[in-house]
């Protein structure tokens, strides 16, 4: 089975076409970092007006390279949430408009289902790796981007077997790298720079406290960790010089990686689940790559770290999730909803505590 | 030649299928937010009253606004999904050029077509008896809107679309709000581009804010 995936839910305008189990045939993504990183963050009507103008080629050149016409495919898949509305919209619409004129089947996917199933995509034929091991079922996936923080215990790659079992009460852990970056003057986005400074930092020169240090607790906040970091630059002024910086964001750093791996390997060990994958934007980071690499050989945990393009938005990993469902024989066309929110059941919500009963 | 044009620009959100200079079937719907979920029923159902298969259209048009941002959105990127899905070529037609078409009249006088923009302004642009846009479209404070666009067309123009009301002006006779129809009728004459980009003539409302970089930064 072919798939051709659309992806526009923020700021990646993307298309890709998947076959069968995982096998990436095309890859193609347009990136708007650039446009937005004057605005020091997302600007809703910006993405949805640069989705427009980029989604008729970004799918021409996926099919292009993939050496494929619409009639050598299968169906569509398209993210039809969670993301921005307007953005979403440009992708589903464009994603339906296809379907008419192909008769192929179309499926929404949940972007969170395609984030944990990125880490079966085999870029091999693109020019990437095939995944060393690919995870096993049942695994403990974490999900954490500029959009989205949460730990899953996820028994089939689909939303009917997908559970959240923590998750941020505040900001994402991207949006945090974000602020912090912003704060500090680094520009926008603020992952890859501060990691970047945090490798030649030193972690314990400047004490930050533990975010959601609760030993039980599978949830996160990095809200006040940001709060830290702006107190200190109040109280100390901007880093003046390159060494105080380095050990700032490397002090950041490591709580916010010490906070994500300490949870994700404690949410393996309480659902006596030995794979743990690790997704989504923040999952780049060179840092939590290589600790989490650490965690698992000690612990015995079998870990997939999917390559960065699966880590980052991409349309193969909502390809790869539109199989399943295309395979049942669902087709949303005529009636595919988009929503700003997952479809995953979420137990910990924005700025209140856990939910009970 | 066959077209199939959409228009979504505003609340009204339609599909017309027309051929050799004539109407053959138009849906419509005035759903709020609901384009979205609207067009493809109105396709499927224009093309079960004309009896075609989508294999037999030769080009697709649509209204490029100006309108709601999002709504226009909707239309145009699933009209791009149809042009590619068939490879066949799109055409963006100007939604008010469309409205100006659609005045029953034809006297020489330049026409005014109008939609409410929100925010106490209209989208408005003058169009030339024979249906030529004169300007570009533009967005004017309902105040004022009327002297300025007679002041612009050198005499006072005929006023199509419901939104004359909101300027003071009399309304000529012609549709409400920009329809599918005339968007095909035009789609028929004009050439096709290589990428449409909608009419937004507003910029989108987003303010840099002043980053203070660091030295560090690349």
């Amino acid at each position: 089975m072919r798939v051709l995936g659309i992806e526009t839910s923020c700021d990646e305008t993307a298309a890709a076409v998947v076959a069968g189990a995982g096998l990436v045939l095309s890859n193609v993504i347009h990136s708007q970092v650039a446009l937005h990183a004057a605005y020091g963050g997302v600007v809703p009507e910006l993405a949805s007006r640069d989705h427009l103008r980029h989604g008729v080629p970004v799918v021409r050149e996926a099919l292009a390279r993939a050496g494929l016409s619409f009639a050598e495919l299968d169906g569509i898949a398209v993210t039809c949430r969670p993301g921005l509305a307007g953005a979403l919209l440009v992708g589903t619409q464009l994603a339906h408009g296809l379907a008419w004129a192909t008769g192929l089947p179309l499926v929404g996917v949940d972007h969170l289902v395609g984030h944990l199933s990125a880490a079966y995509l085999d870029f091999s034929q693109v020019g990437g790796r095939a995944p060393e091991r690919a995870p096993e079922l049942p695994f403990i996936g974490l999900i954490a981007s500029g959009g989205h923080t949460s730990i899953y215990r996820v028994d089939s790659l689909e939303p009917e077997g997908t559970r959240e079992i923590g998750g941020t009460r505040d900001d994402a852990a991207g949006e945090a790298y974000d602020k912090v970056a912003k704060l500090l003057g680094l520009g926008y986005p603020g992952g890859p720079v501060i990691d970047r400074l945090a490798a030649e930092g030193d972690a314990r020169a400047i004490s930050l406290a533990k975010p959601m240090p609760q030993r039980a607790s599978l949830e996160f906040s990095f809200s006040g960790l940001k709060t830290q970091v702006a107190r200190w630059v109040d109280e100390h002024g901007r880093p003046g010089d390159d060494a105080t910086l380095r050990d700032l964001c490397a002090a950041f750093q490591a709580r916010v990686v010490d906070s994500l791996l300490s949870k994700t390997f404690r949410a393996a060990q309480r659902e006596q689940v030995s794979c743990v994958v690790l997704g989504g934007g923040v999952a780049a980071n060179r840092e939590l790559r290589s600790r989490a690499e650490r965690l698992a050989r000690e612990r015995g945990v079998h870990l997939t770290l999917p390559p960065l393009e699966a880590c980052t938005d991409n349309a193969a990993m909502i390809a790869l999730a539109g199989v399943a469902p295309l395979r049942r024989g669902e087709d949303h066309r005529g009636a595919l909803q988009v929503s700003t929110q997952s479809s995953l059941p979420r137990v910990t919500r924005k700025g209140r505590g856990i939910r009970r009963g | 030649m066959r077209v199939l044009a959409i228009e979504t620009a505003t609340q009204l959100g339609s599909v017309a299928l027309w051929e050799s200079g004539q109407l053959v079937a138009s849906a419509e719907h005035q759903i709020p937010n609901a384009h979205g979920d609207q067009l493809w029923r109105l396709l499927e159902r224009c093309l079960a009253e004309a009896g075609w298969q989508r294999g037999q259209l030769d080009r697709i048009g649509v209204g490029l606004g100006p309108g709601s941002f999002t709504g226009l959105r909707v239309g145009i990127a699933f009209a791009q999904g149809i042009a590619l899905g068939l490879s066949l070529p799109l055409v963006g037609v100007g939604s008010l050029q469309a409205l100006a078409l659609s005045l029953s009249e034809h006297p020489e006088v330049p026409r005014a077509a109008l939609v409410d923009a929100r925010r106490g302004e209209v989208f408005a642009q003058l169009v030339s008896a024979a249906g030529e846009p004169l300007a570009a479209p533009l967005a004017a404070p309902y105040e004022g809107a009327r002297q300025r666009l007679t002041e612009l067309a050198g005499t006072e123009p005929l006023w199509v679309g419901e939104a004359a009301s909101l300027i003071g002006a009399l309304r000529a006779p012609g549709r409400a709000l920009p329809h599918a129809a005339e968007v095909a009728s035009l789609a028929a004459q004009l050439p096709a581009a290589s990428a449409v980009e909608p009419q937004y003539v507003r910029p989108a409302d987003a303010v840099k804010p002043a980053l203070p970089s660091s030295p560090l930064c690349e």
